[in-house]
């Protein structure tokens, strides 16, 4: 495929790149999204060429300003949007609609407000008409591993910010799906509670081996969290970088900062996202 | 102090005593006012009696009724034929409107007659209502539901509207069907707004009551309201307004209360 677009063309872009289709759980096949323009207005490129495969068992963090596409991309993979060109695979299927296989936790907890704590958990198992015994003990694991114990019968609208997105966690986690996708699902917590939940999510995902594609705008989230981060370019977002990162496991956060690696690493991420020839 | 408690949401806001205490001060300040006027005859009596009339007349109709009927006979004829009239209207209303919500050609058939028949004065259905259903209660409590139901109709379809598009996600992430979807998500998430259309409906049905009580009605707060004035009985149409208004306000209260128990949510998300 021959890139036209000379702000693409360049040696760290990806644009036409065949993505390996085997071993992979989850594959974009250059996927193109557009939004139709209002009246006259032109359609908005939301998201252009964008591949990748990710490895089942990974954490990879999506990472890209704000309005790039990076929810685009994810919306896709829910299934909540198709692409104007390309497709998804998910365990080899093209990804049609929503489905429980892919669990989702968004930026605002949607817990619903006439359930209790526990009665949200189990809200996916009790739709699927599970027996409630074995929920109920799916719950309490998943209780005890988001650090909901005593909250059980609380309801949501008694909770703090971060206490719901634990909820929120739990009850993307409890039928353990294959992949979890995150929609910046801790861009409205305060830095301390963020902290606290970025290490909450990196030992439930050890203990589950979820598969986690994770959405944020924040470079020191991504390389917390991240086995792989995948960095968009402004709109119309396409992968700009795509990173592993060699940094050891447990992360440490007080430690990473001084981490000469992490600092390397950062320092890349920030020059290709902020590179001149993509500010608008 | 009156400045603190002007943004709402911002101040902590006045203490559920003192709320209470500053409602009935206020009462009882227009009532003073009220009494005062009569004392220095500034109104003839005709034109607005004193409260003290009023309580002496009150006093009267208690022990002998109006037109030989009990004035809880009143009270109650005007309340069952209202209840009634709300409790059809809501059955018949919840349902269809959030039915025209859920399905788009549903409403576009049903728009044009729900938005005709909605700002219709009721009174204008009178001949209608005699003609079709004769003198008796019905026509009557028809009317009441008339004037009900379409404010609860376009309410409960309006509410389908507010559920946020992340709860209708989450359902479908977590793979409810259509049916799953209405019955845990999208119903549970409108009520809050249906009971808001129904209290703004009960309102809009209650002010129908006086209407509906002209069709040959020969009971009932609205009729004494009306038979009172064509005899110049000011202090009874008085007292059959305050009753009116009272009586409403209690309604919409009832609701309050049933509201909260409901829907204990409602604002807290």
């Amino acid at each position: 495929m021959v890139c036209l677009d000379p702000i693409l063309n360049d040696g760290s872009f990806t644009a036409g790149e065949k993505p390996p289709a085997t071993g992979s759980l989850i594959v974009f096949e250059n996927v193109f999204h557009r939004y139709p323009g209002r009246g006259k207005q032109p359609p908005t490129e939301a998201v252009y060429d964008f591949s990748a495969a990710l490895d089942p068992g990974s954490l990879v963090c999506l990472l890209g300003p704000a309005g790039c596409g990076k929810s685009t991309v994810l919306n896709i993979l829910a299934g909540f949007e198709k692409p104007s060109q390309g497709r998804v695979l998910v365990d080899g299927k093209e990804v049609k609609k929503p489905g429980p296989d892919r669990g989702m936790v968004f930026q605002e907890s949607n817990l619903l407000p006439w359930r209790k704590v526990m009665e949200n958990i189990t809200f996916g198992p009790d739709l699927a008409g599970e027996p409630k015994k074995a929920t109920l003990k799916k719950a309490e694991r998943f209780i005890k591993l988001t650090g909901l114990s005593g909250f059980e019968n609380h309801a949501p609208y008694e909770l703090s910010g971060g206490m719901k997105q634990r909820v929120a966690l739990a009850r993307a986690w409890i039928s353990e799906p294959p992949i979890l996708v995150m929609d910046e699902p801790f861009g409205a917590l305060d830095a301390q509670t963020r902290l606290d939940m970025q290490e909450l999510l990196v030992r439930v995902w050890e203990k589950t081996g979820s598969t986690i594609l994770f959405v944020t705008h924040d470079v020191d989230e991504a390389l917390f969290l991240a086995d792989r981060i995948l960095i968009m370019s402004p709109r119309p977002g396409t992968k700009i970088l795509d990173l592993t990162l060699p940094l050891p496991r447990p992360r440490v956060y007080e430690n990473l900062v001084v981490n000469p690696q992490y600092a390397t690493l950062k320092r890349e991420i920030l020059l290709a996202m902020r590179r001149p020839d993509y500010a608008i | 102090m009156i400045g603190s408690s002007v943004s709402p949401g911002l101040s902590p806001g006045l203490s559920p005593g003192l709320a209470v205490l500053i409602s009935v001060s206020s009462v009882l300040l227009f009532l003073g006012a009220w009494y005062v006027c009569g004392r220095l005859e500034l109104l003839s009596s005709a034109i607005l009696p004193p409260p003290e009339e009023i309580w002496y007349t009150t006093v009267d109709i208690l022990r002998f009724g109006y037109h030989q009927i009990p004035l809880w006979k009143h009270v109650g004829v005007s309340l069952l034929r209202a209840l009634t009239a709300f409790a059809l209207a809501i059955c018949a209303g919840v349902p269809l409107g959030l039915a025209m919500g859920l399905f788009p050609v549903l409403s576009s058939a049903l728009e044009p007659f729900v938005q005709f028949f909605r700002p219709l004065p009721k009174i204008a259905l009178i001949p209608l209502a005699i003609l079709w259903l004769g003198i008796g209660e019905v026509s009557k409590i028809f009317l009441i539901f008339l004037s009900t139901l379409f404010t609860v109709v376009v309410g409960s379809a309006a509410s389908v509207k507010t559920v946020s598009r992340g709860k209708l996600r989450l359902g479908a992430a977590l793979g409810t069907n259509s049916w799953q979807l209405i019955y845990h998500i999208i119903l549970p998430a409108s009520l809050p707004e249906i009971f808001t259309s129904v209290r703004l409906a009960i309102g809009v049905g209650w002010t129908t009551l006086i209407a509906s009580e002209m069709v040959a009605a020969d009971s009932g707060m609205g009729w004494m309201v009306m038979n009172a004035s064509s005899y110049m009985r000011t202090d009874l149409v008085l007292l059959g307004i305050i009753l009116l208004g009272v009586t409403g306000y209690l309604l919409d209260y009832a609701l309050v209360l049933i509201e909260r128990l409901a829907v204990p949510w409602a604002g807290k998300e």
